[in-house]
């Protein structure tokens, strides 16, 4: 038995990554991550391990974000590019010991992903992050998104190729 | 680049192909540079989007919104099958009860067939409502008592023999009676009118009028009848027209059968045309809905009754007794001496 507390310590950042990827707005991420919990906390007596604890937990969020930006369809919105406090945390990940220069690229090439991400659909967007971002396998994006395996490959070779050609500009 | 080529870099990439199609795509990896290249920013493209998952840690202020969720204990949200279907049931029952419940405050009325003429009489009252009956003159002859102590007396006192049977009593005849001459149309248009006359007064409120001798021998309700007012009972054209059927029974002292009076006014009225010859006294003895009338048959030169005989009844009918068709059973009987 699972418990709450388990599953918002193991998914409470992957939640509200994907919150932030597509609401575009933090305080929005944050409001939308918090209801996502709630829903999660309410059904959890009646997760049964059917699926795993990860694709249910994906398939919450899932749903309400996408009713979100239904909701709020029409809205112009511009997601801002800010790499903030974290972005030196991650280049360090990547690069130990990096030059000034380098790390200056890493934020521009981190800046210019998340500008291209944010320039996708949302169907794009969303089968891209939860596998490159999250590393969710095919499968389980199949479970999340409740589309076809075959849907899975597809849509994410073509968002891959937009990203690409969103990032060379 | 073609859509299929694309979705097979992208799944090497994921490490999704296997067998002759990785072999195959590796084979044109090798010979093909523009291939390896697109496969090169495939892939960079994918370790920048894990390096901006990386770097993104949720916010501190997450927390302290979900913390309510994190203490409190988890939510039983799951209803088996069969508590929702008890669920349900009680639900039904529930419902039931309270329907029954306001059933039971708030009854319909029950209106049986009996009852129906007092739910009518006081919905459209009887004409014996709009008229206050006036008590008619109390007499001294036994044949002019109270119709109520005629009846003790029939009931409680002894028992008198008829002697011999009586004459039969002869009835009016059907509305179509055969074409009487000049002289017997003009002897009937004169009995009609006094019929006429005797039903004006039994539909007529009492106290416009008391009933003379004439109506007396004509058929009005005999003096001195009843003291109670109450509904009146009229033998109409109805009993006219039941009294052939009854008259076909000669030398029965009474009507054998029943004869059909309308009850209207209070007025019993039964159609006999003549008086049995040498039948005299003889008392005629009506039955209506159970209220009997004891009355002596009036004498006539020629033991004509054109208009019949009508009698007031007293008291008040039966409940629920009210403007209708009843049966009426009459018979004749020699007067006790």
């Amino acid at each position: 038995m699972v418990t709450f507390e388990e599953v918002y310590r193991r998914f409470r950042t992957p939640v509200w990554r994907l919150a932030r990827r597509l609401t575009g707005e933090e305080e929005e991420a944050l409001d939308a991550t918090q209801e996502i919990f709630l829903r999660v906390w309410r059904g959890l007596a009646g997760w049964r391990g059917e699926a795993q604890i990860s694709t249910w937990v994906f398939q919450i969020a899932w749903n309400y974000l996408r009713s979100l930006r239904r909701r709020e369809m029409g809205r112009a919105r511009v997601v801002p590019i800010d790499p903030g406090d974290g972005c030196a945390e991650a280049v360090t990940i990547a690069d130990p010991a990096p030059s000034p220069e380098l790390r200056a690229v890493a934020v521009e090439r981190l800046g210019r992903i998340e500008e291209a991400l944010a320039s996708l659909g949302e169907t794009h967007r969303v089968v891209i992050w939860l596998r490159d971002g999250e590393d969710l396998s095919y499968e389980e994006i199949a479970t999340v998104l409740d589309v076809p395996i075959g849907t899975v490959r597809s849509r994410l070779a073509r968002a891959r190729d937009a990203l690409r050609r969103a990032v060379e500009g | 680049m073609d859509e299929a080529t694309l979705e097979l870099l992208s799944r090497y990439l994921d490490d999704d192909l296997v067998g002759v199609e990785r072999s195959a795509l590796e084979e044109r990896l090798s010979s093909d540079p523009r291939l390896r290249d697109r496969l090169g920013d495939l892939r960079r493209g994918r370790e920048a989007v894990a390096a901006l998952a990386a770097r993104e840690r949720h916010p501190a202020a997450l927390d302290a919104l979900v913390e309510p969720l994190r203490r409190a204990p988890a939510e039983r949200m799951v209803v088996r099958p069969v508590f929702r279907w008890l669920a349900a049931a009680a639900s039904v029952a529930a419902a039931a009860l309270l329907a029954l419940q306001l059933v039971r405050q708030h009854p319909q009325p029950t209106v049986t067939v009996r009852a129906l003429p007092v739910a009518r009489s006081v919905a459209q009252p009887s004409p014996g409502h709009y008229y206050q009956l006036k008590p008619l003159p109390r007499g001294k002859d036994a044949d002019q008592a109270p119709i109520g102590a005629a009846d003790r007396l029939l009931r409680d006192g002894p028992a008198t023999p008829v002697p011999e049977p009586l004459p039969p009593l002869e009835v009016m005849g059907p509305l179509e009676e055969p074409k009487p001459s000049s002289a017997a149309a003009s002897r009937l248009r004169q009995e009609e009118a006094v019929s006429d006359s005797a039903a004006s007064v039994a539909v007529a409120p009492a106290g416009e009028r008391e009933p003379s001798s004439d109506e007396v021998v004509e058929g009005a309700p005999a003096a001195g009848v009843g003291e109670t007012p109450g509904k009146r009972l009229e033998v109409a054209k109805a009993g006219r027209q039941a009294a052939p059927a009854q008259a076909a029974a000669p030398g029965s002292p009474s009507l054998p059968g029943v004869l059909v009076v309308h009850l209207t006014t209070g007025v019993v009225r039964v159609p006999i045309a003549r008086l049995p010859p040498g039948a005299s006294p003889v008392d005629l003895r009506i039955e209506v809905h159970g209220e009997r009338i004891t009355r002596a048959l009036p004498s006539a030169p020629d033991g004509r009754l054109p208009g019949g005989i009508a009698t007031a009844l007293a008291g008040t009918p039966a409940p629920g007794v009210g403007d209708g068709t009843y049966a009426a059973r009459v018979e004749a009987a020699p007067r006790p001496q």
